[in-house]
């Protein structure tokens, strides 16, 4: 029955139906599966197809929000219920929109993936300055620094970015992701940025890549 | 071939014909432009006395180009602009409301702004929409001025029909903040197809006033709307068959009919594969014809789509070899796209995107040079 049960929280967050998931959960609990068992197998195996389906453009951004917003809704019923030893996490991330730059759709879908990936993310918003970013290294202590910019004319704000990380001397304490419409793999390397993906699912590769 | 004048060589290239060489299109449409502060150096690098840019496209900083930078470069296009979004009102926080409702934000170093505010973020309900206060279709304001402008160029250059921005899709989103109106779009289908209607009917209404009042000067009509990104679009082809293909058909039935000019719409990203549903809903002209996009290289686009669809755009890539490239990289950017999309007509060169600040003037000017080269048939 567990497993049948496990299976109908995972097709409820892929399909986006918040209220199945969380149906779904609290059944579970009820019949007695650990909180952190329901978050492993259930949630973020669930967001790891959605990663796969985005990918490969079986589903597109609405149905990558919904099935994040179920993720979200059933995260909520779990987390209160587990103590810090319990809570697994694939690594921490500083995420943010660099300076100069006030878009953040595509920074927001990458949080979500990263999230349901058992990642936890510290987003720091929008037009973030280097400054900030070493700030933010400083206090959340992170594996990563994600780094978006949807503009030509805000990308060389990342290059500072990286700088101001190696003058703070931190830049080996992070792996440093980019990503966002003008960006590219020839980029990354130019600026000595640690990886690049394409689309948010692929993010969630380079972590796991890196954190192995 | 007998001489022809700007407004027949756009006339020949969108009927599929080949005209004395490739028109050329600066600024007819807030996609096509430059950033103010590139106008004022290309005047400085022309030794012109620059008198102060008219920015239509507030949010982009993007000029209606001066007369001219137009007849230096040998511009066949001429924009005629409604007033989209302004009045534009100041809050006491330094942000905008604009005519929609719309609040906007300058970024930081005020080279663009972005939304800030959605007007129907919290609406819940089909009621709410009926509670929205719609701008009016029938403002004068958008017209101001513009009839004088019309006639100035009316006959010599082709005219374009610009100002009824990202008309279904992209405003949507706007009015309800993207995220939301995308899952309303997976989740609250009754309420997405609602606002999709009242958008349709509202455009319907503000596209049959405007053309009926200049339309007798338009060569053009363009629309927008944005709905894909660097690799895919936005939502699901099927997706928008549903919801958003059938109002912009409504519309832009409407647009070609009441005005007898062909459409042209602005659709960034990596759009192929509704491509053919925009070829059937009546889209004569495409526009910007991303190259860096996904699925979108001159190649294929022009071996599917050529004698079905007008490239309008796609000169040369805007996010990397116009704002780095070398002049050498340019040129052959322009040439090689040149080649590929100009047989049988149905190419208008411009660059991929408007002109952004960061752009060397030296390559603005490399990139003109180079049209003229190769522009001719």
């Amino acid at each position: 029955m567990k497993m049948s049960e496990i299976n109908i929280v995972k097709e409820a967050t892929i399909a986006g139906n918040m209220e199945k998931t969380v149906e779904a959960v609290e059944q579970l609990l009820a019949d007695g599966m650990a909180p952190a068992d329901i978050i492993q197998t259930g949630l973020i195996e669930a967001m790891a197809v959605v990663g796969e389906k985005f990918k490969s453009n079986e589903i597109y951004v609405p149905e990558m929000l919904i099935a994040a917003r179920a993720m979200k809704a059933g995260l909520a019923k779990l987390k209160p219920l587990m103590v810090d030893e319990e809570i697994e996490t694939l690594a921490t991330v500083v995420l943010g929109t660099v300076k100069g730059d006030l878009h953040d759709i595509g920074k927001n879908l990458v949080g979500i993936m990263m999230e349901g990936a058992g990642c936890q993310v510290i987003d720091l918003g929008v037009d973030i300055t280097p400054e900030k970013f070493v700030e933010g290294v400083k206090t959340h202590r992170p594996q990563f620094v994600g780094l978006s910019a949807l503009l030509t004319t805000t990308m060389p704000a990342m290059k500072d970015t990286i700088d101001a990380l190696s003058e703070a001397g931190l830049r080996k304490e992070v792996k440093v992701l980019i990503g966002g419409a003008p960006v590219t793999q020839k980029y990354a390397d130019e600026i000595n940025a640690d990886g690049y993906a394409d689309n948010a699912a692929e993010v969630v590769d380079r972590i796991k890549t890196m954190s192995a | 071939m007998e001489d022809i004048n700007s407004n027949q060589r756009v006339k020949k290239t969108l009927a599929f014909g080949e005209p004395d060489r490739v028109p050329l299109d600066i600024g007819s449409i807030n996609n096509t432009s430059m950033h103010v502060q590139i106008e004022e150096k290309l005047f400085e690098y022309l030794g012109f006395s620059y008198p102060g840019g008219e920015i239509v496209s507030r949010e982009q900083q993007a000029v209606v180009p001066n007369d001219r930078i137009l007849e230096y470069f040998g511009a066949d296009t001429r924009s005629i602009y409604i007033s989209d979004m302004h009045p534009w009102t100041e809050q006491p926080d330094g942000t905008f409301i604009d005519q929609w409702g719309l609040g906007l934000r300058a970024s930081p170093d005020n080279t663009y702004f972005s939304f800030c505010s959605h007007p129907l973020a919290s609406a819940t309900s089909i009621s709410d929409l009926d509670r929205y206060q719609w701008p009016d279709p029938y403002s004068e304001n958008r017209l101001a001025g513009l009839e004088d402008r019309a006639r100035k160029y009316a006959g010599q250059y082709c005219l374009v029909l610009e100002g009824f921005r990202e008309s279904i899709f992209g405003l949507a989103s706007w009015l309800r903040g993207m995220t939301e109106f995308y899952m309303d779009l997976a989740i609250r289908p009754e309420f997405a197809h609602a606002l999709l209607d009242r958008l349709a009917d509202f455009q319907i209404e503000l596209t049959s006033f405007v053309i009926e009042r200049i339309g007798q000067y338009i060569d053009v009509v363009k629309v927008a709307d944005d709905i894909g990104t660097q690799r895919s679009l936005m939502i699901s082809p099927d997706m928008y068959r549903e919801f958003i293909k059938p109002r912009q058909a409504a519309l832009y039935k409407n647009i070609r009919e009441k005005s007898g000019c062909p459409l042209l719409l602005h659709a960034c990203g990596s759009i192929r594969a509704i491509i053919p549903d925009l070829i059937e809903i009546g889209v004569d002209a495409l526009n910007p014809i991303q190259v860096s996009a996904k699925g979108m290289d001159p190649r294929s686009l022009k071996e599917t789509f050529g004698g079905k669809i007008t490239f309008w755009g796609g000169g040369i890539d805007t996010q990397e070899v116009l704002p780095t490239g070398t002049p050498q990289q340019i040129e052959e950017e322009v040439h090689q796209n040149m080649e590929i999309f100009k047989p049988g007509g149905g190419y208008i060169f411009s660059q991929v995107h408007n002109i952004t600040h960061d752009v060397p003037v030296e390559n603005v000017v490399t990139m003109f040079e180079a049209y003229k080269k190769y522009a001719a048939y």
